[in-house]
């Protein structure tokens, strides 16, 4: 999830505090000392929500729709979390909940009355909050990546780039199916083997190269030709 | 016999661009079918050698998954790749009769 904006004005502290979610037996923790308002973006099956919320720092957030709230209980990211609607409770796994939050504030989220029929049957099919909560590529091997400036540049862009792009793309597709944590882990440490082998793979074309310049730059152009096709290095 | 201007590999990966734009995967798994494996690293360098010689045309495309935007490659067949490639079958296609024309013979 990604926070769009905080508002910093120094009003919206001292309003009142946000009132318990509708029809929840669970009460709203007290002692905080300030509440915030902001505007969290999310996605769910696909769709962008923006939702207008206020919120302590002490782990209470209450939606801009009153009939929809959302409490994690205890320091976060803990425990699961309760989602209120209108129909009820619905609770949802701790991993949703960390997906769905901003970094600084884990464990709390809302969503907007419009997003509800969406929620619910992403809860119902147990895909809610796929991508767009958090980028899925932070999690890809990104030292690897890195590792590519060790080829020089037209591997890197010509062959390294592209195969990279087509790796990321599988990881991100990849990745919606699984959502355990020890999976995620799996996949990303299964990414970085392959990404290893794409390096290496891409060094050994590059030492290639430059091995068949050195031993046929003194060839003539046809003789070249035909040494290429005979060493199947085209 | 005139030497063509590409490789039998060359001719297999610029075949089915002469039908329209398609990208390096779709590329990679035609020519998979077609009994030649290339892993990403060998492909995409064979790509890149079309590319100098200006036979194909390569640009990258964004596609948004989950949020997350991925650049794929894509390629289209120049007009000197589509005249090579016409060459090439030409020539394959000559060389084809005369040997059933010997074999008939």
């Amino acid at each position: 999830m990604r926070k769009k904006k905080k508002d910093e004005n120094p009003s919206n502290r001292h309003q009142s505090p946000p009132t318990p979610p509708h029809d929840s037996s669970m009460s709203w923790a007290s002692g905080f000392t300030g509440q915030y308002s902001t505007q969290l973006e999310f996605l769910a099956n696909g769709q962008p929500i923006f939702v207008p919320v206020v919120g302590t720092s002490d782990g209470i957030l209450n939606s801009g729709n009153p009939l929809v709230g959302v409490w994690t209980p205890g320091p976060l990211p803990k425990s699961n979390g309760k989602l209120w609607l209108p129909g009820g409770e619905i609770d949802i796994p701790t991993v949703w909940a960390e997906k769905a939050v901003a970094p600084s504030r884990k464990g709390l989220f809302a969503f907007a009355a419009v997003a509800i029929g969406n929620f619910r049957a992403a809860v119902a099919g147990r895909a809610v909050l796929e991508g767009g909560t958090r980028s899925a590529l932070p999690d890809f091997p990104r030292i690897w990546e890195l590792a590519a400036y060790l080829l020089d540049h037209k591997t890197r862009r010509d062959v390294y780039a592209p195969s990279i792009e087509e790796l990321k793309e599988d990881y991100c597709t990849t990745r919606r199916k699984y959502r355990t944590k020890w999976a995620r882990r799996w996949l990303r440490f299964s990414f970085a083997i392959r990404t290893i082998a794409l390096f290496f793979s891409c060094f050994r074309n590059m030492i290639v190269v430059v091995i068949r310049f050195l031993l046929l730059c003194w060839l003539p152009a046809p003789a070249r030709t035909a040494v290429e096709r005979i060493l199947h290095l085209n | 016999m005139p030497q063509p201007d590409l490789t039998l590999l060359q001719f297999l990966v610029l075949s089915p661009l002469l039908d329209g734009e398609l990208e390096g995967r779709d590329l990679r798994n035609f020519l998979a079918q077609k009994g030649k494996r290339l892993g990403r690293p060998a492909f995409y360098r064979l790509m890149s050698r079309l590319e100098d010689a200006k036979f194909v045309k390569g640009w990258y495309e964004n596609r948004d998954i989950d949020g997350d935007t991925v650049r794929i490659r894509a390629y289209k067949i120049t007009a000197p790749g589509a005249r090579a490639c016409e060459a090439m079958h030409n020539l394959v296609a000559s060389a084809a009769k005369n040997r059933l024309g010997l074999e008939g013979a």
